[in-house]
């Protein structure tokens, strides 16, 4: 649709819209505002349960369905598989919830709208149905939400000693990654060091940080667990892969962290998706400034060794750090 | 004291009617006695008066909101065409057609922080605990209608300010109504300048206005109740407004605190909120902050505010389904303690917006269990409300359309809270489309069909004219198939991973599929927009043109704000003496009764006994 078609549909519904409400108006003129007869209440309620709840019910039906298939493909992390699988079992629980109560409300509208010479019930209430309520509700909730405290902290702790460490750090509007080389330690970071040369600002003094590898480009291999470290150097970002369904701010002055076991890799998910551009995507998820919504960068997940033979062939941080130096002093 | 006032204030209202030889006093002598066109309209001390002018400007502020979010939603729809019109309406925030991204942020930090403070806080509560408070409990005015002036005027001051920000040529405040630092704390960004520091003195002075007013509500209800009138049997509206007033005034000086220090974060060079920053090519001196401070801070307010939102409008609801069902509300003690645990409770869940800010995994799992907690009291509500209508006689007036609206809506929402209260859930919905769809359904619709659910009751009392009743059928249908067709579909948007506050979805392969429910949104969002015009003529047409009631109390309600005819400016309220309260406010057809089929709270029993009260009796 275009945007003078857009408008043109627009101001379609809004003229019928004055249509409709002129012929309310007048209808209205010549009623009584307080008296609410018979067929008034039962226009009224039927109107609302075919309009609103079979009508409602329809759109969800058509919204979900909608929705299938568009949705996110199978989580390619193990902690992804956890999140989606507590989303689904709340999809579920909710859902069932969501259809007996509103079938209860709507059904209450159409069988006790008002009519003259019928009388309402008295009852203020009961103790015992309160606390039905309460039981019936806490327990439920109890259910639903042990699996979600268990995965909670699977999720959350401490990644394994033997994950692979990346570095990723956040800034307006992009991101940058870092791997602690062969020695396996990040070295130290001070904001005060950035400058052109130096975009993390690194400490040339700390030997662990000669080796480590600054790059634009972030690769890890399947199947292992992957530890970020989570920094941003200006404001708040926050790192979201959402086909993990995993996301984490980036948060200056304050490390934050992340870890994944990767499921497939990029030419796997490739063929999963059946869409041959298929890649990693990673979205900022925190309002950053303008930039905010093309803030992207991607994940290529690779098989172990052609990671190796990746970061075996990049040159360290330093090595070209130095030599600019040497240069800088030169002139 | 409260029996002191009753009876002193008696004389001294007499004024209001009589004005008796008010023509022959000088300026400041009319200004005293408030009888002057400022006093009286104006620099009203008068709480009816007060009410109206908050409702008002919160309903100016929901059309500006509603304005602007349709700039955006437009924007959202059409990314990669310029709208010609938009250079027309923005000048150079959208030259070419095409909207600033700093712009659009604006929009949106701007429509979130009307809506929530301005429309839902000072336009809902503002608006009908001025109203209800002294007229449900049978007080001539508030405890202290002095500072209930205040307490508009700095709102009114605030929106003033507001409003200014959104024209200044360096842009209105562009961090979103969350304002995190170092986002909001460094001034050099674009339309973080001026304009936020403006926000930041808009939010301050909300925020005293909310304390002034909050005082005022609490003092009044538990100080000068009419005799009779005890707390256990207060309308529901009371209650709400009595524990949100409770909640924002513990809450809202926190939020006050985190503005203040940002402030200084931002002019006096201090590290409140920030640390280790390189920003505009130089590394900032501050060292030893924490934004993660701010998040705590603003959402020790934040959350509560959602509540301080939301309970009164649970009680109005209450109310109303209660009336037009014929029936009491189900449950009154248990609808009470639920309102006052959710209160409670709300002081334990800040912390479940920050799930992914990386803090302790520990707080995370005990903010997950505390939020879920907060489902109980609100389940106990839904079906306290559900019962209420079960075997009632269900007078389907527009308020209670709107009532069962809301009932609805606050189901769905609810059921949302679910996914995001869980902090494993969350992971994934965080900052997406989900949260967006999320609390717009529980806080902004059903907040909003609340406060129509009470326009449409209380308007009588208000004007002393009826509303046009097939407007407002047309007005719910316009406002509520629109709004869930907007916010559902976020709902699906989220789960797939969309990031809320964005700009366009153009930059990423996984969000082009999602470009045509966004025109889709952006249509159904036009639509109820233009819904509420229809609302916006029904109101000013009957505030003059409206037909009169044919009594002081059309919806044949219990309460004693139906028991008066006074609506002129002025205290008092009451003509002669303040009704006496004899029984709780849901007497509706008990089973002793005959001709009719309620009670109203000032009837004395032996009354009823003897012949039962007819439905337009003329009151004392």
């Amino acid at each position: 649709m275009t945007f003078g078609e857009f408008m043109l549909l627009v101001a379609g519904i809004f003229i019928l819209a004055w249509i409709v409400f002129a012929i309310g108006h007048l209808i209205e003129l010549n009623k009584d505002p307080e008296e609410f007869t018979d067929s008034h209440n039962k226009r009224t309620a039927w109107a609302m349960f075919i309009i609103i709840y079979v009508g409602g019910m329809l759109a969800s039906a058509y919204s979900v369905w909608y929705y299938l298939e568009r949705k996110l493909p199978e989580p390619a992390a193990q902690q992804g598989v956890w999140i989606q699988t507590i989303n689904d079992l709340n999809v579920l629980a909710t859902g069932i919830v969501f259809v007996i109560t509103t079938t209860m409300l709507f059904l209450y509208i159409i069988k006790y709208y008002g009519r003259k010479g019928r009388k309402a019930q008295y009852i203020p209430g009961k103790i015992k149905v309160e606390m039905m309520i309460v039981a019936g509700v806490a327990i439920g909730l109890m259910i639903l939400i042990l699996p979600s405290g268990y995965y909670w902290f699977q999720i959350m702790t401490p990644a394994p000693k033997d994950a692979i460490k990346v570095e990723v750090t956040g800034y307006q509007f992009a991101w940058m990654f870092r791997y602690p080389g062969p020695d396996g330690k990040f070295g130290k970071r001070d904001w005060r060091l950035i400058n052109p040369d130096n975009p993390l600002g690194i400490d040339p003094n700390d030997p662990a940080g000669h080796d480590d590898i600054v790059t634009t480009e972030f690769k890890v291999p399947v199947g292992k667990p992957i530890a970020l470290h989570i920094r941003s150097r200006d404001v708040i970002h926050s790192f979201f892969i959402p086909f993990f369904r995993m996301k984490m701010d980036a948060v200056p002055g304050v490390p934050t962290f992340m870890w994944f076991t990767p499921k497939y890799t990029t030419v796997q998910m490739r063929e999963k998706t059946g869409n041959e551009n298929f890649v990693y995507e990673v979205a900022c998820a925190e309002l950053c400034g303008s930039g905010h919504s093309s803030m992207r960068t991607t994940i290529d997940i690779v098989e172990p060794q052609e990671f190796e033979q990746w970061l075996n062939k990049q040159t360290a941080w330093y090595e070209t750090y130095k030599n600019k130096q040497v240069i800088a002093e030169m002139k | 004291m409260s029996e002191v006032l009753r009876q002193g204030v008696n004389q001294e209202s007499a004024h209001t009617e009589g004005h008796h030889n008010g023509n022959g006093l000088s300026f400041w002598e009319k200004w005293h006695r408030g009888e002057s066109f400022f006093s009286k309209y104006v620099f009203s001390m008068d709480h009816k008066v007060i009410a109206k002018q908050f409702l008002l400007t919160g309903m100016f502020w929901g059309v500006m909101g509603g304005l602007l979010s349709l700039v955006f939603r437009l924007q959202l729809a059409y990314p990669d065409t310029p709208i010609p019109f938009f250079e027309v309406i923005l000048g150079k925030w959208g030259e070419g057609g095409i909207l600033d991204p700093n712009f659009y942020n604006s929009l949106i930090t701007i429509h979130g922080t009307v809506l929530v403070f301005f429309v839902l806080t000072g336009g809902l509560s503002g608006t009908f605990a001025n109203l209800l408070v002294p007229l449900q409990i049978g007080a001539r005015d508030m405890a202290s209608p002095f500072l209930n002036m205040l307490s508009y005027w700095t709102f009114f001051l605030a929106s003033v300010i507001m409003f200014v920000s959104i024209f200044l040529p360096w842009g209105p405040a562009a961090s979103g109504w969350t304002a995190y630092p170092p986002l909001s704390a460094l001034k050099e960004l674009p339309n973080m300048g001026i304009g936020m520091d403006l926000w930041l003195v808009s939010i301050v002075l909300f925020i005293i206005s909310a304390l002034f007013g909050g005082l005022n509500y609490v003092t009044t209800i538990l100080n000068m109740r009419t005799k009779g009138m005890t707390m256990a049997r207060l309308p529901l509206p009371v209650w709400g407004m009595f524990i949100a007033s409770v909640l924002g005034l513990l809450s809202f000086p926190v939020l006050l605190a985190a503005g203040v220090l940002l402030l200084a974060d931002r002019h006096l060079g201090t590290s409140f909120y920030l640390s280790e920053i390189f920003f505009n090519g130089q590394a900032l001196p501050n060292y030893g902050g924490s934004p993660i401070l701010y998040q705590h801070l603003f959402w020790f307010l934040g959350h509560p505010e959602v509540y301080i939102i939301i309970i009164p409008a649970m009680g109005l609801v209450s109310e109303v389904l209660a009336v037009n069902s014929r029936k009491p509300i189900f449950g009154y003690t248990a609808m009470v303690i639920s309102m006052a645990s959710i209160m409670f409770l709300s002081f334990l869940v800040w912390a479940h917006h920050m799930f992914v800010s990386g803090m302790n995994p520990f707080l995370g799992s005990m903010f997950m269990y505390m939020t879920l907690a907060i489902a109980i009291p609100s389940a106990v509500k839904v079906f306290n409300w559900l019962f209420t209508i079960w075997r009632g006689n269900l007078r389907l007036t527009p308020a209670m359309v709107f009532a069962l609206g809301f009932v609805a809506t606050f189901i769905i929402g609810g059921l949302g809270g679910i996914f995001l209260g869980n902090a494993v859930n969350d992971i994934l919905l965080h900052d997406t489309y989900f949260v967006v769809g999320h609390f717009h359904v529980v806080m902004g619709v059903s907040a909003l069909l609340a406060m129509f659910a009470a326009i449409y009751h209380w308007f009588p009392k208000m004007f002393g004219r009826m509303m046009n009743r097939t407007l407002g059928y047309i007005h719910f249908l316009f406002t509520i198939i629109p709004a869930l067709l907007v916010f559902v579909p976020m709902h699906h948007m989220g789960m797939a991973g969309v990031p809320r506050r964005y700009y366009s979805f153009q930059s990423f392969d996984y969000l082009a599929q999602w470009q045509d429910i966004n025109l889709f949104i952006t249509t159904m969002a036009i639509i109820g927009f233009s819904g509420q015009l229809i609302f916006f003529y029904n109101f000013f047409y009957s505030i003059f043109r409206g037909k009169k009631p044919s009594s002081n109390n059309p919806w044949k309600a219990t309460t004693l704000e139906w028991t008066t005819e006074e609506m002129a400016p002025g205290h008092g309220n009451w003509k002669g003496q303040v009704p006496t309260v004899y029984r709780w406010a849901y007497e509706y057809s008990p089973p002793y009764l005959k001709d009719t089929d309620y009670v109203p709270q000032h009837i004395p029993p032996e009354q009823i006994k003897k012949e039962p009260v007819k439905v337009s009796e003329p009151v004392e």
